[in-house]
């Protein structure tokens, strides 16, 4: 409000006080009258002042009840936390939520969490489990863990327990990275299978159930289906065609090593990578690692063979695959050039026929659009969302600022206060001091080296950033300077001429269809 | 096996069914044939249906080439036969069961262009110009039955559509039915396109995608439709929808991908050697509307018919 307004907005009792009263002050004044007129109004009706304030009390100490007593869901969501302006977001962007903030919103929770789920947030938040169907697998087999060291509590069933019991799970689970649509989907099927079991079933006997289906689950969803898609995608790599592709995909990568060891063929593979998680070089190394021996897929199996069966062998690098490793912004047309097919991961495919996935894909398909080359992109349909999105901006995953600022394989896990965590660590910490305290004398050393780890690791991010000689270490302090790291983009229908699912190939327009007939199944 | 089950030819009975009917279609043919098989083999297991099903799908696909219509409805059988046999506990049943219904089946098939001829109707109007390329047999089946029972004025182009030269067939039969047609050379499609109003063609299959496989030429008649803002209808069957996905025009399966070697006609075949494939694929963003016996669909709409039929 401003100065001149002031006086026309006061009313005519505060008008005598003065003009010199704040805006705060007005209000308060307002606040006052009010009170005063209530309090007038009450005693008229024959209410002593005195029993008013205890009648205020009680409702008070009510409310202080009923939020004792809600559910811890509603607390967490109710913690709203003030971020430090320090991180600063674009505002365009400033709808979503960041890191800190997501940290922020756990402690109150931590103690009845899982530590299968502690290890798990930790490892997504860490990014050592990256990926849509990575997540999803980790995420299920911990909750089978879950699962079976869950007891029912007294005076309540399994069926209406359970779900609220993983649903605190998943809630600290979402602290390290927000679920992926994928997670999404298998959380609302284990629900609804958990909701499913009748009420007579003994504990054992509904963990047992619940396990197996979540085993089937993973095999018919993930396994199964990856194996449909590979056979599916196969035919489009022929020998001595060129293939480009983009970070890592679980399913790409079993369908390169799938047609360089079963189908034997020679192709070239572009793989084009990015900053700040370099998943490109996960997915080279993983076929750099395959060896190329008929009927075994795991390289450590075939590393055993050979040294006990004297088998020769060779990296399907160097006999079936030709590798270019190239960054995103080396993506000219020189690179294109020649490239038969690109074939994309995906985060989820969206009912308007969209591909969401890690940010840079849409760029490699309207590069590849514009070439006539064909898009292609594999996807189980667990990854098929039901909501319609039209720019990259209104959902999106904000990742940690710092990330581009220095390299992701020394990231910290967050900063945050879980209470089991801790007790988790100082135990083993307890335990390993006992240890060693036990051994002989000349290990001494080793601990003494053990605890210098140990203070190295306790230094926080922003004194490791002064260590890395980064221009831009202190960005924090340089005014109007705002760094962004979002996850995903959106790949309009367009530039995809292909989606393979487990359920046939459909060109873009027909994702609702799949997600019709998932439905119903 | 006694002598009459040896005796028993797919490939014979097939191509004797196509020869008996000419207004016939190749997956029509196929399944009747396989039906007739059923009929005189009499298969004891369910397993030892299924695995005669199959052989003799195989190699009916093998020994007949250009195929793509003809697999259409050897899968669509061998779906319909996989889905009966878990259906009824017993075999007898079953067996008898999948023979009735298999004539039902090619029944109804038979008579899906008459339907797909019904649902095209609308789209003719008066003092239309039609394009339309090669000889289809459910294209002429419309343009009849407007003509005859609606008394639809309208006149047509129809291209030459070499190297089969078919389109000469259909103008001939067009004109029979008093619709006046003008023939002209595939060159010729753009300079007429502009003074066309709609574009019909048929189909020999119909990919996932919702494009076609078709007479070659329908491909670069579809980007023409595309600049000049002119509507692509292509009339078929729903039973010609393929599971196939082709990302490019050449991009077809080599069994199907049918090449004429020697396509130059007599005069001028000394002077160079002409090699020419006979179908393409034009993808869906071409397709203004496919005119099928289960409506008109847009080109999205074929997956969701094949999803159906595949997974329910």
């Amino acid at each position: 409000m401003s100065e001149n307004s002031k006086p026309v907005e006061a009313s005519g009792s505060v008008e005598s006080e003065g003009k010199t009263l704040s805006n705060k002050e007005l209000k308060e004044l307002k606040k006052k009258e009010k009170a005063a007129k209530r309090a007038a109004e009450k005693e008229a009706k024959g209410i002593s002042i005195e029993d008013q304030k205890k009648i205020a009390e009680q409702k008070i100490e009510k409310n202080k009840q009923v939020t004792t007593n809600t559910k811890l869901k509603k607390q967490l969501n109710q913690t709203l936390i003030k971020v430090e302006d320090k991180n600063r977001i674009p505002s365009l962007f400033s709808h979503l939520e960041t890191r800190e903030q997501r940290n922020a919103q756990s402690p109150s929770i931590s103690h009845i969490v899982h530590p299968a789920i502690l290890s798990l947030t930790l490892k997504y938040s860490s990014y050592k489990i990256v990926g849509s169907t990575s997540r999803l697998k980790n995420m299920l087999q911990a909750f089978k863990t879950v699962i079976n060291d869950y007891k029912t509590p007294i005076n309540t069933t399994l069926t209406r327990h359970l779900t609220g019991h993983l649903s605190v799970q998943i809630e600290y689970l979402k602290t390290a990275r927000p679920l992926s649509v994928s997670m999404g989907n298998a959380i609302r099927w284990l629900k609804q299978e958990i909701s499913h079991i009748s009420i007579d079933t003994t504990e054992i006997q509904a963990k047992e159930i619940l396990v197996s289906k979540i085993d089937d689950f993973i095999k018919e969803k993930i396994d199964f289906s990856d194996q449909v898609i590979i056979e599916a995608a196969s035919q489009h790599i022929t020998n001595n065609c060129t293939i480009l592709t983009y970070g890592h995909s679980q399913v790409l990568e079993e369908l390169f090593k799938y047609c360089a060891i079963e189908q034997d063929k020679t192709f070239n593979l572009i793989i084009v990578d990015s900053r700040p998680l370099f998943e490109g070089k996960k997915l080279l190394i993983n076929l750099a690692n395959t060896y190329n021996i008929p009927e075994s897929d795991e390289p450590e199996s075939d590393l055993e063979s050979i040294s006990t069966k004297g088998f020769k062998q060779h990296p399907i690098t160097q006999s079936n695959l030709k590798i270019h490793y190239v960054l995103l912004n080396s993506l000219s047309p020189v690179i294109l050039e020649d490239v038969d097919y690109v074939f994309l991961g995906a985060h989820a495919m969206l009912s308007n026929g969209r591909l969401y996935a890690r940010v840079g894909t849409a760029l490699i398909a309207m590069m590849c659009h514009t070439r006539n080359i064909p898009v292609l992109t594999c996807c189980e349909s667990v990854k098929f969302s039901d909501k319609v999105q039209l720019d990259s901006v209104t959902t999106n995953e904000l990742a940690d600022v710092d990330d581009l600022l220095q390299s992701i394989n020394s990231k910290k896990p967050p900063q945050k206060k879980s209470f089991a965590l801790e007790q988790f660590i100082k135990q083993c910490e307890e335990e390993k001091k006992a240890e060693n305290k036990s051994n002989s004398k000349n290990k001494q050393q080793q601990q003494h080296q053990q605890q210098q780890q140990k203070k190295s690791g306790d230094i926080s991010i922003n004194e490791d950033l002064t260590t890395d000689e980064s221009p831009i270490k202190n960005w924090r302090d340089i005014p109007n300077l705002n760094i962004l790291n979002i996850m995903y983009d959106l790949t309009p229908p367009e530039y995809i001429k292909k989606v393979i699912t487990e359920l046939g190939s459909l060109p873009p327009s027909s994702v609702p269809v799949i997600l019709r007939e998932y439905k119903n199944t | 096996m006694s002598n009459k089950e040896e005796a028993f030819d797919i490939t014979k009975t097939y191509l004797k069914f196509l020869e008996e009917d000419h207004d016939l279609t190749m997956p029509i043919a196929a399944i009747e044939s396989l039906v007739t098989m059923l009929r005189v083999k009499q298969p004891s297991t369910s397993s030892e249906l299924i695995n005669l099903v199959k052989s003799n799908i195989d190699t009916l696909k093998r020994s007949i080439p250009n195929a793509i219509s003809l697999s259409a409805g050897c899968d669509l059988f061998m779906r319909f036969v996989l889905r009966n046999t878990n259906l009824y506990r017993d075999w007898e049943s079953c067996k008898t069961n999948l023979v009735e219904n298999g004539e039902l089946f090619v029944q109804r098939a038979k008579e899906s262009r008459e339907k797909s001829a019904e649902f095209g109707i609308p789209f003719i109007k008066d003092d239309d110009t039609i394009l339309v390329h090669s000889y289809s047999r459910v294209v002429y089946h419309l343009l009849l039955k407007a003509r005859t029972e609606k008394l639809i004025r309208f006149r047509v182009i129809v291209t030459e559509s070499r190297p089969t030269e078919k389109g000469y067939h259909m103008a001939k039969l067009l004109r029979e039915a008093d619709i006046p047609v003008e023939v002209i050379v595939d060159n010729a499609v753009g300079y007429v396109i502009h003074k066309v109003d709609k574009i019909l063609v048929g189909a020999e299959g119909v990919a996932e995608s919702g494009g076609i496989i078709n007479h070659i030429g329908s491909y670069q008649i579809g980007c023409l439709a595309k600049t000049n803002n002119k509507p692509f209808y292509v009339v078929t069957e729903s039973h010609k929808f393929v599971r196939l996905f082709p990302l490019a025009p050449n991009d077809l399966p080599d069994n199907i991908a049918k090449i004429i070697e020697d396509a130059n006609s007599e005069e001028l075949k000394d002077r160079d050697h002409l090699k020419t494939h006979l179908i393409d694929f034009t993808p869906h963003e071409y397709i203004t509307a496919l005119i099928t016996d289960l409506g008109v669909l847009t080109p999205s709409a074929v997956s969701e018919e094949l999803i159906k039929v595949w997974y329910d």
